[in-house]
């Protein structure tokens, strides 16, 4: 009877509220929906060229920027990965006359928060600070990307937690679970490279500076800026901030990535613990593809919903097989894919497995329905004004926006995308990816596989 | 630390490409007090619903959406013994169906109006909470009242979500060392207090909670009276009421609703060291816990303002002593508070070449150098205004802010003296950390922790 119930809530959520149930209560008063523009985007340009989009805002008198350049881990010379790493580490970590311990001092005493980290494809850094001392904060940002000191001590104290986590990685299901699928997938792609002891052995601060002049370059920095702060102000911190950069620099040119053949089997790592780490992988949809917003639904509908998909309603709400199941795009410049994991018992990696491979086959051969498109879409567009309610999470957004190669009024157009997608579309993209075939897995744990 | 929250929906980084893997640096955590007011800055709002629920506004007009959250004061310190981790259990179970909705269908329709939810449990208290786009927070609240008077269980559903709880404690705790060294700190270090089982509950008992167990939860402590309702966003207490009224309001009382009968956490009547050695752990560790103090505690502010100073990341005595010194790889040490008297840690992972042994005896060489002398001014001043401005930083967000009033109101503190800590942390003197490190970390027993790698 339970079972039948989900089956039908699944196939139309109206005919769900059947008129067994008892009456609803009354309703309670309505709230007035807000005409809300999610963010009113300035763009502006500095005297010498640095180009950022503001949203001022003075509800919380604070400044919050983020910024990124593009190129990141992945042009790291072979035999030095981890250079990014270091990077990122160092810049907040002394310049100009202030060394480790006055510039820490210094940005604690300015309420200003500064740091980088170092991914595969970007450099992305985010700042915040008080109104009250955005001048001085500013500067010590200037400092930093002008004046960059790489003493002895941080540098020594950076390789040193690298170190460590590098060999803590070496026991993690996650990151044993990432290398199995590159190693799988791209054995020869610079996007499979990861640090070791050796390579961080090798790593100079002559190194690092060589990827710093290479990646902080003026012509591939993106830059967001939320808060109280007008465009007249912002102006001249930009160049102050930015203008010691190089123009630009020539970096290695990468190679698209092209996947192998999927095993038919699962590529098992043996890690001592009672459960296995469920890994999945299949061909992706590049961001520029016009596929994209039908593909994002689609993916909503198998895993992408949290606890409202198809995977978690068989996996954890039918047969209490794990706390989760996710499935989400990994969109990279050179390599697009549709991942997904879950956690589950040794004994149940076998039959997790299963469903996932019946569930990515059953939807690909029959679509969605009409009423998971709509619900797909609703929750897609009506979550978007929550990525508007802080200015951190504004900055980011907008930031991301950005780093997907979107102008200005994409803020303004990205529903419509997806309202455009239409019940065929979903169909046509599921019949091209849902091919259970065509996904690699791999299991780190102690899975029992028939 | 670790599972002192346990969530309903676990948090998903899966898509992060595991790149590099960042050690964590544990900043001092300063829970359960409240926001600095600056001047012009709106005062919370409440009201009290004749079913004695009460509400709070906290006014933030930028987005029209608000963050709704529903505190129960209840907690895994109010488990039955022998059913530990009834509560988080019972959590999971409020996404079941009610007379009105079947199951399932809460979480459908949160969806389809574009909102987020989730719920947690920690030893003092139950919440949920939803985000959602303001002209959806009568349908919202329509259902949040619904469930906290009708919910209804079915056996199936009820055996199906206790073994994706027990999945979450083979995931979150068992897989991971450092929750299960954790778990082994607190049953020391409040032996005979409930603080000392796991939120989550023991495996072989959670195995065992059944559907008549989680009514009875529901019956004993899900009433309005025993609720208080945090409301964060665009929207004023003016609008909220009516809306409450008409949801929240319309359940009756309880009326019966149980004292939380907690025995005092007693001193300890020794130290104790327990150690746990995991294949997995590649980077040894270990920690030192005392008990600390309950929120709204005279010496809460002393003990966080010194925390910050010893244990804070960058600049904190530990770090600038051993980190920086090379002769430990993370350095840290923070105050927590809990309604029940909280914990006092610090923690110290050396670095290659630098035995356990060693690096313990100099960090509490530190802290005791600490508690002798106290901060130096540029310290104190320093400390003090980084707590400032982490209150500015808080407003910038719905669900922190939501949750910095929530923690404390739900453990009792009342709204005046939420509001009063700013003052009480600019009173805080150098004499004042001297005193609490004494009395907190100086003279009692403790618990010290040893996390080791396999084969040491």
């Amino acid at each position: 009877m339970i079972r039948r119930m989900l089956v039908a809530c699944l196939a139309g959520l109206a005919a769900c509220q059947t008129p067994a149930l008892p009456p609803a209560p009354p309703e309670p008063p309505s709230l007035s929906a807000r005409e809300f523009s999610m963010a009113d985007v300035q763009v502006v340009t500095s005297p010498g060229g640095v180009t950022a989009w503001l949203v001022e805002e003075d509800f919380v008198p604070t400044v919050a920027m983020e910024f990124a350049w593009k190129g990141g881990a992945a042009v790291e010379p072979a035999g030095r990965e981890g250079l990014g790493w270091l990077l990122a580490y160092m810049m907040n970590e002394g310049a100009g006359d202030l060394d480790t311990t006055a510039y820490g001092g210094r940005m604690e005493d300015l309420s200003m928060e500064f740091g980088c980290r170092t991914g595969m494809d970007w450099i992305n850094c985010g700042f915040m600070t008080l109104t009250a001392t955005a001048d001085d904060s500013f500067e010590m940002m200037r400092l930093a990307f002008s004046d960059l000191r790489l003493d002895d001590e941080p540098f020594a104290r950076a390789k040193r937690e690298l170190s460590v986590g590098i060999a803590s990685d070496e026991k993690q299901p996650r990151t044993l679970a990432s290398r199995a699928m590159n190693d799988t997938l791209i054995p020869d792609h610079p996007y499979a490279r990861y640090p070791t002891q050796d390579t961080l052995s090798a790593a100079s601060k002559d190194d690092v500076r060589q990827l710093m002049r290479q990646l902080m370059t003026k012509d591939r920095l993106l830059v967001v800026v939320v808060g109280d702060i007008s465009a007249e102000e912002l102006k001249p911190r930009l160049d102050q901030v930015f203008g010691g950069l190089p123009q630009t620099s020539v970096l290695p040119a990468m190679p698209d990535a092209v996947a192998r053949k999927a095993p038919t089997r699962p590529v098992v790592k043996t890690l001592e613990q009672s459960q296995t780490l469920v890994m999945f992988s299949g061909p992706g949809v590049r961001r520029e593809d016009p596929d994209f917003y039908a593909a994002y639904l689609l993916n909503y509908i198998l895993g992408g919903g949290g606890l409202s998909s198809r995977l978690s309603d068989e996996l954890r709400e039918k047969r209490g097989l794990t706390y989760g199941v996710a499935t989400g795009f990994s969109v990279q410049p050179h390599f697009s894919r549709w991942t997904g994991s879950s956690s589950t018992m040794n004994q149940t990696a076998n039959e997790t497995m299963r469903l996932i491979r019946e569930n990515i086959e059953r939807l690909g051969r029959e679509g969605p329905t009409e009423q998971e498109m709509e619900d797909a879409r609703a929750f897609i567009t009506g979550a978007y004004p929550l990525a508007f309610d802080s200015n951190a999470k504004i900055a980011r957004n907008l930031l991301g926006f950005r780093q997907d190669g979107m102008g200005v009024n994409y803020v303004s157009e990205r529903n419509a995308h997806y309202e455009a997608v239409t019940l065929e579309d979903l169909k046509r993209v599921a019949a091209i990816y849902m091919k259970p075939e065509n996904f690699t897995f791999v299991m780190v744990g102690q899975p029992r596989i028939d | 630390m670790i599972q002192s929250v346990v969530s309903f929906l676990g948090q998903s980084d899966i898509f992060q490409a595991a790149r590099h893997s960042v050690i964590a640096l544990c900043l001092a955590v300063f829970a359960g007090s409240a926001v600095a007011q600056e001047s012009g800055q709106q005062r919370p709002e409440t009201f009290t619903l004749d079913n004695g629920l009460t509400a709070i506004v906290l006014r933030d007009h930028r987005a029209p959406v608000v963050t709704h959250v529903i505190w129960y004061r209840v907690g895994s310190a109010d488990d039955v013994t022998g059913k530990s981790g009834l509560a988080h259990f019972f959590e999971h179970l409020m996404f079941k169906a009610t007379e009105t909705t079947p199951a399932g269908e809460y979480k459908r329709i949160a969806a389809r109006n574009g909102g987020q939810i989730n719920a947690r449990t920690s030893y003092d208290y139950t919440n949920y909470f939803f985000r959602v786009a303001r002209d959806r927070l009568p349908l919202m609240m329509q259902l949040e009242a619904d469930r906290m008077a009708n919910l209804v269980l079915d056996d199936r559903e009820v055996f199906a979500e206790r073994s994706v709880v027990q999945q979450e404690r083979r995931q979150v705790v068992d897989s991971n060392p450092g929750a299960v060294l954790d778990e082994q700190v607190r049953e020391k270090l409040y032996a005979g207090h409930p603080y000392a089982v796991p939120v989550i509950g023991k495996m072989e008992e959670v195995a065992r909670l059944s559907r008549a167990d989680a009514l009875d939860w529901y019956r004993t402590w899900y009433g309005p009276e025993n609720a208080v309702l945090v409301v964060a966003g665009d929207i004023t207490a003016h609008e909220l009421k009516p809306l409450a009224e008409a949801t929240f309001g319309k359940v009756p009382r309880r009326g019966d609703l149980k004292d939380r009968n907690w025995p005092e956490v007693q001193p300890l009547k020794q130290s104790y060291e327990v150690a746990y050695a995991d294949p997995k752990v590649s980077q040894p560790s270990w920690s030192r816990n005392w008990i600390g103090v309950p929120m709204g505690h005279p010496d809460a502010e002393a003990l966080q303002v010194g925390m910050q100073i010893l244990g804070g990341r960058r600049t904190g005595r530990l770090y600038r002593g051993m980190v920086e010194g090379g002769r430990a790889v993370s350095a840290w040490g923070y105050s927590d508070e809990t309604e029940a008297p909280g914990v006092l840690t610090i923690s110290v992972a050396p670095s290659r070449g630098v035995s356990l042994e060693a690096a313990r005896d100099e960090a509490l060489k530190i802290v005791e150098t600490f508690a002798a002398a106290g901060p130096t001014d540029e310290e104190l001043t320093r400390a003090k205004s980084a707590i400032a401005a982490s209150a500015v930083f808080r407003r910038d967000n719905q669900q922190t802010l939501a949750d910095w009033y929530g923690i404390s109101l739900a453990a009792g503190v009342p709204l005046e003296g939420i509001e009063a800590w700013d003052e009480r942390i600019a009173a805080v003197t150098r004499e004042d950390v001297i005193a609490a490190f004494s009395r907190y970390l100086i003279g009692p027993h403790h618990v010290d922790a040893k996390l080791l790698p396999e084969g040491k």
